[in-house]
């Protein structure tokens, strides 16, 4: 009975299917197709949405683990990255006062030089001191000048095998003998003088003649006098003048030409050493 | 002494003579080995902090190329100073660190403004103190107050401060 019954049901679907087949066979159906079709789509659009939706949620937590991985790839990449660029930057920076000493070597051929590095500072701020990484064994003689890409940084006073002490000129025991590079003047005109330090005042131009001519923004040159320095090394401009009416001499503040507080690099005149004057002791 | 308080105050001098100088605010640096130094002689006495005031200075002398003995000299001043002024305190909280530090540094700076006199020429004291000697002052002063709450703690944290409970601070 219950078999007949399920004999019955199959014929009838396979009789409605084969009969579907045949009115699509013949396209008879079109229009009960469009209409299935159109009642039909916002379910399938539906459907589709959900599914992808639940898709790339499905795919986001596989890829889950993928991506912390990848995270920290790129982090490190990145830490890398910064690292390297920093370097960079130490080196561009070490590359360009390279090229600023080279621009100053070509500038001033008359003199030989030998590269140092700065390694320390004065300690305090009464009293500013340089030690650069080049000594006895490299060369170096005590009373050497050492200029940067501006200008005069100072002597050497001390020398160990490996390593030297600079007494910058803004060190109040510094003294240069120095003349102003006057427009149209001579050697014999330009006023000449001493450049000291002095704690809170900075470089100060003195025992220039009252009568002298001195233009702020001149050049001041080291003169050679004393035989202390090569002559012609730059030590800075003039900046205010002071003059009094009576007065003998008058005064000026300089600006170093060299970066006294900054300087990485520098350079050592290595052909000019002084020599102790008959009679006098250091 | 701590081998490792030795170690951090050879760590200080270093920093004092390569990295501090390029941290300078109205063109003074601080003067990191002073100021601690200080700090610690307000919670454990001048002269108990003398010997390494004059360790320090050596070695700051060593590591600049200045004459030396002369920050030996103005350290082992000023941390005398700051001693005698430690007994004359009426007043605490980490106020103290800051005029002690204040203090030590005019001490300091005066040491070796007479030693720079006597080494070299006259020097123009007025102009000294205005434009380098104040500034410094004030900037040691403000560096003695993370200087201080840090030394207070390493201090508690030792037993050093047993006999200047009075300068607790926070």
């Amino acid at each position: 009975m219950r078999l007949q019954r399920l004999i019955r049901w199959v014929s009838i679907l396979l009789i409605g299917a084969f009969g579907l087949v045949a009115l699509d066979t013949l396209q008879l159906d079109r229009h009960y197709q469009i209409a299935g079709e159109t009642l039909l789509a916002p379910f399938t659009w539906a459907a589709a949405v959900i599914g992808d939706d639940v898709a790339g949620t499905w795919q986001s937590i596989s890829a889950i683990g993928q991506l912390e991985q990848e995270n920290r790839q790129l982090r490190a990449e990145n830490a890398r990255l910064a690292q390297q660029n920093l370097q960079l930057q130490a080196a561009g920076q070490v590359n360009g006062t390279l090229r600023q000493l080279l621009d100053y070597k070509q500038a001033h051929p008359e003199h030989q030089y030998h590269p140092a590095a700065v390694i320390a500072r004065g300690t305090n701020n009464l009293e500013a001191m340089l030690t650069i990484d080049q000594g006895s064994g490299d060369a170096l003689r005590l009373g050497m000048a050492v200029v940067d890409a501006g200008g005069l940084v100072g002597q050497i006073t001390r020398l160990a095998p490996h390593a030297a002490v600079v007494t910058p000129v803004d060190n109040a025991g510094s003294a240069v003998a120095v003349y102003v590079a006057v427009a149209g003047g001579t050697d014999k005109t330009d006023p000449s003088g001493i450049v000291q330090y002095e704690p809170g005042s900075g470089l100060l131009l003195k025992f220039v003649q009252a009568t002298a001519p001195l233009q702020p923004g001149a050049a001041v040159l080291t003169s050679g006098l004393g035989g202390t320095f090569a002559r012609d090394l730059p030590v800075g401009r003039i900046g205010r003048v002071q003059q009094s009416p009576v007065a003998l001499f008058q005064m000026a503040l300089v600006t170093p030409a060299a970066d006294l507080q900054n300087d990485q690099q520098v350079l050592v005149v290595t052909d000019f050493v002084p020599q102790p004057l008959p009679g006098v002791t250091p | 002494m701590k081998p490792l308080l030795l170690l951090g105050l050879a760590v200080l001098v270093v920093l004092q003579g390569t990295w501090l100088p390029h941290v300078r605010v109205a063109g003074v640096m601080p003067d990191a080995v002073l100021v601690v130094l200080s700090s610690w002689a307000l919670l454990a006495g001048g002269v108990a902090v003398a010997p390494l005031a004059a360790a320090a200075g050596v070695l700051l002398d060593l590591i600049a190329g200045a004459p030396l003995g002369l920050s030996a000299a103005a350290l082992l001043t000023a941390i005398l100073c700051v001693g005698w002024w430690r007994g004359t305190v009426f007043f605490t909280g980490i106020g103290v660190f800051v005029v002690g530090a204040v203090v030590a540094t005019l001490a300091y700076d005066a040491t070796l403004l007479v030693g720079l006199q006597s080494l070299h020429d006259p020097i123009n004291w007025r102009t000294a103190l205005r434009q380098v000697v104040g500034p410094s002052a004030l900037f040691n002063g403000l560096l003695a107050l993370p200087v201080g709450y840090a030394c207070s703690a390493l201090a508690r944290r030792l037993g050093t401060l047993d006999s200047v409970a009075h300068l607790r601070a926070g």
